[in-house]
């Protein structure tokens, strides 16, 4: 029953600590302007070559216009293909890619964990005494599972063991590297060995559909000692990645979407005017030290 | 020193990197007695300001202390300005964007390529995007981390000396806040914002910035209204003067156009351009000219001298000068 406590609390954790982290960039004071061209969002071309609504004439006459498509789009290239690392530098992208879509497969191969779960529970076995299930429902859910499980948890092993080593005999990467940043890339290859090596004598990730009937019935988890190890590393490292840089998934939206794509014009009664009278009433508490910040204390004048 | 690390710059040595394998220039300058003198660095500069990063002087208000005990106060200050840097307090503009590219650096190098400056240096280690950031990163986690086993298993491990600290102010100039390199981050970060706000330390809490940028830009603007000091009057004799240099040199007589209603493009260069390169508004002149486009210069203040230059360095000024205007 531990283990399934434990499995919901490292679970919880993960998201309600990568929430945190949002809601604590979310509610820093407004930064000053710092777009970078080109921003997607701005209409047709000029979303590609770099414009923006301060070339029309006018513009604070006209509709705001704002491809919310562009936008996605561009967000979708960069989130599923790293499409900035593959353009400027793609030998790194190998490594790289191979590490995050491991990862985007093991998140599908848990969804579908999940569904063969359930399925079982409501009386579909996706396993039958003669092997996979002979229902076309079963068998693809079965199979998805195994190929997402099997190349995802793969793929993990070899972009983060490569981009350890890469990060150790590269000699610009290992002077830069500190001793966290190795650490947490042998973390996540450990983890993934542990699991493969628990899949090894399970090829059909039955275990795995276990495990989920347990939670979601709330009810113990048969587990081995490999099992367990499993389990309990994997857990450590879900509340572990969103406390470390790893948590990249919430920074690299606000870095995008809050600061080089953000280029709202501060139009009358507009909710930018808004904000920006919020941010200019604020009077800080505390303030620099240099001369032309804080002058020398004047003369008491005469009063009069 | 060779195969320099940003650990490096705590360590005592005369000059950290020497700048040898610079960019053949473009043509015309890659022909022999073309390339422009390049003057080196004169030797009684060494006692007076730093030399100690690459042996050149970016930043003339950065002088060497006389005591050790100015020289830790020096540090103090730096120390005390890192963490006005990091709190929601004083630098409330600029806390989400540092943050950012503070914590998630990735390394992986993207941004090197795109920087001129570490390219054309030859790629010298000191000048590569990373390198000032991830000093930046380690001054930062030693000083917030108490700098025991954990803020050095985090990369706090570098010696926060008067050294480090001396050699990070001219180090902060030697970006030009290009944003080439947040163009490739993955990871959407910028190096060049880093660059910026270490140099708002400096000037921000230790009043250091380099004079061109402070005494004689945003102080001067603040106080004349002009970075250049050009009144209207001024700028209209340049115009002249530039219709007249043109022609001497191709034989074309050209008419600038200066506020002409209804025009399609209004030509706003930096003011300083017309002080000290006049080349410059010259050869837009002939090439907007040539092209036939319908274009014009602004005889008023904010368009021929709109330059803020606050935004290279400092918040403070950086406001003022767009409230003067
Ligand atoms: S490209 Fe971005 S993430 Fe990569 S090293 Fe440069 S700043 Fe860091
Ligand atoms: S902003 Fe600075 S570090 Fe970045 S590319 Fe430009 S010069 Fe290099």
């Amino acid at each position: 029953m531990l283990l399934t406590v434990f499995i919901y609390a490292s679970i919880i954790a993960f998201i309600g600590i990568s929430l945190y982290k949002a809601y604590q960039y979310a509610k820093m004071p407004m930064h000053g302007r710092w777009e970078l061209y080109p921003v997607p969002k701005e209409p047709g071309e000029k979303g590609h070559y770099g414009g923006s609504y301060y070339e029309d004439l006018e513009w604070w006459n006209k509709p705001r216009q704002v491809s919310h498509s562009g936008e996605i789009i561009d967000m979708m290239k960069e989130m599923l293909f790293i499409k900035n690392l593959f353009v400027n530098q793609r030998h790194q992208w190998w490594l790289s890619y191979a590490l995050h879509l491991g990862i985007y497969l093991l998140g599908l191969w848990t969804v579908l964990l999940a569904v063969g779960a359930v399925m079982e529970l409501s009386g579909i076995p996706l396993t039958t005494a003669e092997g996979v299930s002979a229902s076309f429902a079963a068998s693809m859910v079965y199979y998805i599972t195994f190929i997402s499980g099997s190349v995802g948890a793969l793929l993990v092993a070899f972009g983060s063991i490569s981009l350890f080593l890469k990060r150790m005999f590269n000699e610009t990467f290992s002077k830069y590297t500190t001793p966290q940043e190795y650490f947490n890339l042998f973390f996540i290859f450990a983890v993934v060995i542990s699991g493969l090596m628990v899949w090894s004598a399970d090829p059909g990730f039955n275990y795995g559909r276990e495990i989920m009937k347990g939670l979601f019935t709330f009810s113990p988890i048969q587990a081995d000692g490999a099992l367990t190890a499993h389990i309990i590393l994997l857990g450590v490292l879900l509340i572990y990645i969103p406390q470390t840089k790893m948590s990249h998934y919430v920074g690299k939206y606000f870095a995008f979407h809050k600061i080089l794509w953000d280029n709202e014009p501060n139009l009358r009664n507009s909710k930018m005017e808004e904000v920006i009278k919020g941010a200019i009433s604020y009077k800080p508490k505390a303030s620099w030290s240099a001369p032309h910040i804080k002058p020398p204390a004047p003369a008491p004048k005469d009063e009069k | 020193m060779a195969n320099i690390r940003p650990q490096d710059m705590g360590k005592p040595s005369e000059q950290l990197c020497k700048i040898e394998n610079l960019m053949p220039l473009p043509a015309p300058y890659d022909k022999p007695g073309m390339e422009p003198d390049f003057s080196t660095p004169k030797d009684a500069w060494k006692d007076t300001y730093c030399t100690s990063l690459d042996g050149f002087v970016g930043n003339e208000t950065l002088v060497r202390p006389k005591t050790k005990e100015e020289e830790e106060a020096m540090v103090k200050q730096f120390l005390t300005g890192l963490e006005r840097l990091f709190s929601d307090e004083t630098n409330r503009n600029y806390l989400q964007p540092l943050m950012l590219s503070f914590e998630y650096c990735a390394k992986c190098n993207t941004c090197s390529e795109a920087c001129h400056v570490f390219k054309a240096s030859g790629e010298a280690e000191i000048y590569r995007p990373i390198f000032r950031s991830e000093v930046m990163r380690k001054i930062a986690k030693k000083h917030f981390g108490g700098g025991g086993l954990l803020s050095k298993f985090a990369g706090g491990d570098i010696d926060i000396n008067f050294e480090t600290i001396f050699r990070l102010g001219e180090l902060a100039y030697r970006c030009n806040l290009c944003r080439r390199c947040a163009q490739t981050c993955p990871l959407g970060l910028d190096n060049g914002l880093l660059a910026r706000e270490l140099r708002k330390v400096f000037s921000m809490e230790m009043g250091i910035a380099p004079k061109p940028l402070h005494e004689k830009g945003s102080m001067l603007q603040l106080k004349t209204g002009s970075s250049t000091g050009i009144t209207r009057e001024a700028f209209l004799d340049m115009i002249e003067f530039l219709e007249e240099d043109i022609y001497e040199r191709t034989g074309k007589q050209y008419k600038i156009p200066v506020d002409k209603k209804g025009a399609d493009i209004l030509l706003t260069h930096n003011a300083g351009e017309y002080m000290a390169w006049p080349e410059n508004p010259a050869a837009f002149a002939i090439i907007f000219e040539e092209a036939g486009l319908d274009w014009t210069l602004s005889s008023e203040l904010l368009g021929y001298d709109n330059v803020n230059y606050g935004l290279f360095y400092d918040d403070a000024q950086s406001r003022k000068s767009v409230l003067v205007k």
